[in-house]
């Protein structure tokens, strides 16, 4: 396809997404007056910058986000760790179990959470780890487990055996072979992980809602319910609470998205 | 005057209850929470028995319960209060979830009707029915409040707040069509058909989840059936296969049919609905005691707005209503019990609500004050002292309100005759009372 | 030898391990509660066997419909978002000024949550205030306005266009990291054979993709058999519940009537649809690239 009929088809395709996004924007600067009274796709009438102000300080976002920021650090290098050498071992090592096992992950991939919910209520506060950070980050992993070993599985696959043997003749063992080949030329899929995995743990709700009780733990999730009242929504501070808390995500998937480069370099022939 | 009146009565009760308190603490066996087993008795200042409970409750608009709170430890050094608190739907989830795995906090809020009754019906809650005799409930708080908070004879809830349902309109829409608040039916059906003339949305209802729409449905019914009929259709000893539900579903269609709901109503989201109102440019919406704070946020002001009775034309002349209320714990240990009550009877006595009158809602306690800000309130809990009918999604089993829903959206899309609406929710009921068995 | 055989348990043990207490095990505990029937509190639960499962078919009204809907949603976004994804992808692999805006750009709704887009969504849709009729009237084409959401017809495919706003950026992300996985060798070699850009993108880029869209095929169709956010927010499965998916009802079923057994058997309903067809799916291009 020629550059510039590219670039025309990018950008018509681009402003149409970007529509609602505008919307969004606006409707986090509006006061609630004017979002009720105007048409919602018009421009603010006034901006009330100071919404990102009070979403901070209604929504306690400042104490919200750093839990989930403790608890994103740990859960997503520790889940893809566990994940990888799980995919692993599913690709690398010959074994016999290899397919059903990845079935039996996969399946885990297809339970709605919902299903999940009063046994892991159960579990939880028999062993007393309900609003606690190991509890939660366990059931977090847990959950990540089954999109995470599908992804780097699928990634190992495409890394060429001879690799394996290169690294073998190397004098590299199974562990070797792990650190030094595999985990370098999986890059764009460790990254593609991150920038999911962080997410997704950054906006869960549901698990967050239920399994963390005490106040001064929960998460920025919960922060953005502060403004869904019983008897109307606040929309103009939810729309502001909610690209704050964006801010971080993107943020990763920015600086992770680098590894998205063509090639893999440096290291096929021969 | 008045107020004199009801600060001395306060004080009273307030002794009457920190009497009754010291006494329960006496007779508290050593059983329970592990605590030193230093036997309490009078005197429940001194730090002997230090108490822990966890209470539940909604976020948005609830900072005044916080600091309610803060007051109680202050008077209640030996109790210890952990306040979690959720969203509307969440905390039905979570309590559900609770109720489910056994971890119910000691005192939690929730609405009455369906929606608080699982857990009294599944012997979760404390009976309150004794307390309520000692601590004289029935002179705190309003009847209502404690008929909806009282399931199968029991008292199950201390009642937190009491809403009232009305027709808001605002006051240029009604000025601009020469019109006053109808007090006939017929009266009520010709301001629409007025209403529209005048070029604005006589019916500012959405039915995104239903229960928007429902309160104009409830309210043709109770017009329709009269109140007896209306209590034995919700408590599902009549049915519903009734000339009144179905005529009360013609008008659904016919309103449909004249253009007197927005368009595309069937699946508006409420507040979209709410909108029109606070830009004058729809004539009635359905809401409640709590209206005047979302006027005040989103429109100009109250004041610019009036409510009237839904003519329904019976007597009595009953609106909607609604209770919020505490329940506490029935397998929570007693000092934890004690605890949660005198908790729950401080944050809904009339001095705190009245410390708290402006954020508070509708309260369910009686002889408080009225904020400037909501001008309507009294005139709403006034139009209840003949009587009331619980809200029909609270009345209802959530299965049999769900086919109402679904009935309100066919009948309006056409897909359903009225007749056929009646049949399909009659259906419903046997089928839930089936599965009962 | 022994340790040979034992080596890739333990590579998998934390992840076993973890799994099948958080994830497997409660699942199970799920499939037991579909065969009674239970309010979630009672002390006993009533055994029903099969029962819970037949209804589902034969008396409920909305779990066929329910079932329809994830269906249509699954060919839609097989179709759609996915092809959307490779597209974007595609053009956005090549070096162009501005990929990271655009790349972006695609990606950010992905990363709203499901409330946000819906309310944004549901606000261009209002039949009389909204956007989407709005830009419909002043280019003339009155006839073409609808009340989007609120006809029964329209109402999923309104819904999905939103879900399809919201959901391009993951195959998108997916498929930019599996071709920046692509060797060079075989375009340079196709090249020199005197293959056209399709002929490269047929014959080369989708076959090495195969792995990348046993991922994308896999995520795709599992996330559209579980829809739930974006639809009970836009509509709340109506309406007359002609939006309703399974995991709404799930939804309703568990926590609002306290059905506990049904809901359970819509759960794992929904788990075997989703195996029948991507177990064997896995499996054969599994065994057609020799492991």
């Amino acid at each position: 396809m020629s550059g510039a009929i590219r670039y025309v088809v990018l950008i018509v395709l681009s402003v149409l997404f970007v529509i609602p996004l505008v919307f969004i924007a606006f409707t986090a600067v509006k006061s609630n007056a004017d979002l009720m009274n105007h048409p919602f796709y018009t421009l603010p009438k006034q901006l009330h910058w100071d919404n990102f102000l009070k979403a901070w300080k209604q929504g306690r976002m400042d104490m919200y986000m750093k839990n989930t920021v403790l608890i994103s650090v740990i859960k997503v290098p520790l889940g893809i760790l566990i994940e990888a050498l799980a995919a692993f071992a599913l690709t690398r090592l010959h074994f016999k179990w290899s397919e059903p096992l990845f079935t039996l992950f996969l399946v885990g991939m297809m339970i709605p959470m919902q299903a999940t919910l009063v046994p892991l209520n159960i579990l939880l506060n028999k062993t007393h780890l309900v609003s606690t950070y190991p509890g939660i980050i366990l059931i977090y992993i847990g959950f990540g487990i089954p999109f995470g070993i599908l992804i780097l599985r699928g990634f190992f696959r495409t890394i060429p055996k001879e690799l394996d043997e290169a690294a073998l003749i190397d004098g590299c063992g199974d562990i070797g072979k792990f650190l030094r080949v595999i985990i370098p030329l999986s890059m764009p899929a460790i990254a593609t992980l991150v920038i999911f995995d962080f997410m997704a743990t950054w906006n869960e709700f549901l698990l967050a809602q239920i399994f963390i009780t005490k106040d001064t733990m929960k998460t920025i999730t919960t922060g953005l319910m502060a403004f869904r009242g019983q008897f109307t929504t606040d929309y103009t501070l939810l729309n502001a609470a909610v690209l704050i808390s964006i801010v971080p995500i993107f943020i990763v998937y920015l600086t992770f998205q680098k590894y998205f480069v063509n090639g893999m370099a440096g290291s096929v022939k021969g | 005057m008045k107020k004199r009146l009801s600060i001395v009565a306060s004080i009273l009760l307030a002794g009457g209850m920190l009497a009754g308190c010291s006494s329960g603490a006496g007779s508290n066996d050593s059983g329970g929470a592990g605590s030193s087993g230093a036997t309490a008795s009078g005197d429940k200042k001194d730090a002997g028995q230090k108490v822990s409970i966890t209470v539940w409750s909604l976020d948005n608009g609830w900072e005044w319960l916080d600091k309610a709170v803060d007051d109680f430890k202050k008077e209640n050094a030996n109790i210890d209060v952990q306040i979690s608190k959720y969203g509307t739907d969440p905390i039905k989830e979570n309590l559900k979830l609770a109720a489910n795995s056994k971890t119910l906090p000691d005192m939690w809020f929730t609405w009455g009707g369906s929606l608080g009754s699982f857990y009294p019906e599944n012997g979760l809650t404390q009976d309150l029915t004794q307390i309520a005799k000692d601590h004289k409930y029935a002179e705190l708080y309003n009847k209502a409040a404690l008929d909806m908070s009282t399931y199968d004879g029991k008292l199950s809830g201390i009642p937190l707040h009491l809403n009232v349902l009305g027709m808001w309109y605002p006051n240029s829409v009604y000025e601009k069509a020469n019109l006053k608040p109808p007090t006939t039916f017929a009266d009520f059906e010709a301001q629409l058909q007025t209403l529209k003339d005048s070029g604005v949305t006589p019916l500012a209802f959405g039915s995104k989840g239903g229960w928007h729409t429902m309160r104009l449905t409830e309210a043709l019914l109770e017009h329709y059936g009269g109140p007896d009929l209306h209590d034995k259709l919700t408590s599902l000893n009549a049915s519903w296969n009734d000339p009144a539900v179905v005529k009360t579903f013609e008008k659904l269609k016919a309103y449909t049919d004249k253009g007197y709901f927005p368009k595309g109503y069937v699946s508006l989201d409420p507040q979209e609905a709410e909108a029109l109102i606070y830009q004058q440019k729809a004539g009635l919406i359905n809401e409640g005691t709590w209206f005047d704070r979302n006027l005040n946020t989103n429109a100009t002001d109250a004041k610019n707005y009036s409510v009237f009775k839904f003519p329904t034309e019976q007597k009595p002349a009953r609106p909607s209503v609604f209770a919020e209320m505490f329940q506490i714990n029935g397998n929570a240990d007693k000092a934890k019990q004690e605890a949660a009550v005198k908790l729950a009877e401080y944050v809904t006595s009339v001095n705190v609500v009245n410390k708290y009158i402006e954020d508070y809602g509708s309260p369910a306690a009686l002889n408080t004050k009225i904020s400037e800000k909501t001008p309507h309130l009294k005139q709403l809990l006034d139009s209840a002292n003949d009587g009331a009918f619980l809200i029909m999604d609270q009345a209802l089993p959530q299965q049999v309100i769900q086919k109402v829903f679904e009935a309100q959206d066919r009948v309006a899309l056409g897909e359903w005759t009225p007749q056929q609406a009646a049949q399909e929710i009659d259906k419903a009921v046997t089928d839930y009372k089936n599965k009962k068995k | 030898m022994g340790l040979r055989a034992v080596k890739p348990w333990i590579f998998l043990l934390p992840a076993l391990v973890i799994y099948m207490t958080v994830i497997l095990v409660p699942s199970l505990y799920t499939l037991y509660l579909s065969f009674f029937s239970w309010n979630g509190i009672a002390p006993t639960k009533t055994f029903v066997s099969l029962h819970n499962y037949i209804d589902l078919f034969m008396k409920d009204t909305v779990f066929p419909r329910a079932l329809k809907n994830n269906l249509l949603w699954m060919i839609g976004s097989l179709i759609v978002t996915l092809g959307l994804g490779l597209s974007l992808a595609l053009l956005l692999n090549k070096k162009l000024k501005g990929r990271t805006l655009l790349r972006g750009i695609f990606y950010f709704p992905y990363i709203l949550s499901g409330v946000v887009v819906a309310t944004v969504w549901a606000w261009m849709y209002n039949p009389t205030q909204g956007f989407v009729n709005k830009v419909l009237e002043s280019a003339g084409l009155e006839s073409w306005t609808h009340a989007w959401l609120a006809e029964p017809k329209i109402a999923l495919y309104a819904v999905f266009v939103a879900g399809v706003w919201q959901g391009v950026g993951q195959p998108m992300v997916l498929f930019l990291a599996g071709l920046s996985t692509l060797p060079q060798d075989p375009y340079e070699a196709a090249i020199i054979d005197g293959a056209n850009p399709f002929q490269s993108f047929w014959y080369i880029t989708i076959p090495l993709l195969q792995e990348t869209f046993v991922i994308v095929i896999a995520t795709t169709m599992i996330a559209s058999m579980k829809v739930y956010d974006i639809i009970i927010a836009m509509t709340g499965g109506g309406p007359a519940e002609s939006t309703q998916v399974l995991s709404s009802w799930m939804y309703y079923q568990t926590f609002k009537f306290a059905n506990i057994g049904i809901g359970s058997a819509i759960s794992w309903m929904l788990v075997f649809i989703v195996m029948i067809v991507i177990v064997p799916y896995v499996y054969y291009t599994t065994k057609k690239s020799h492991l």
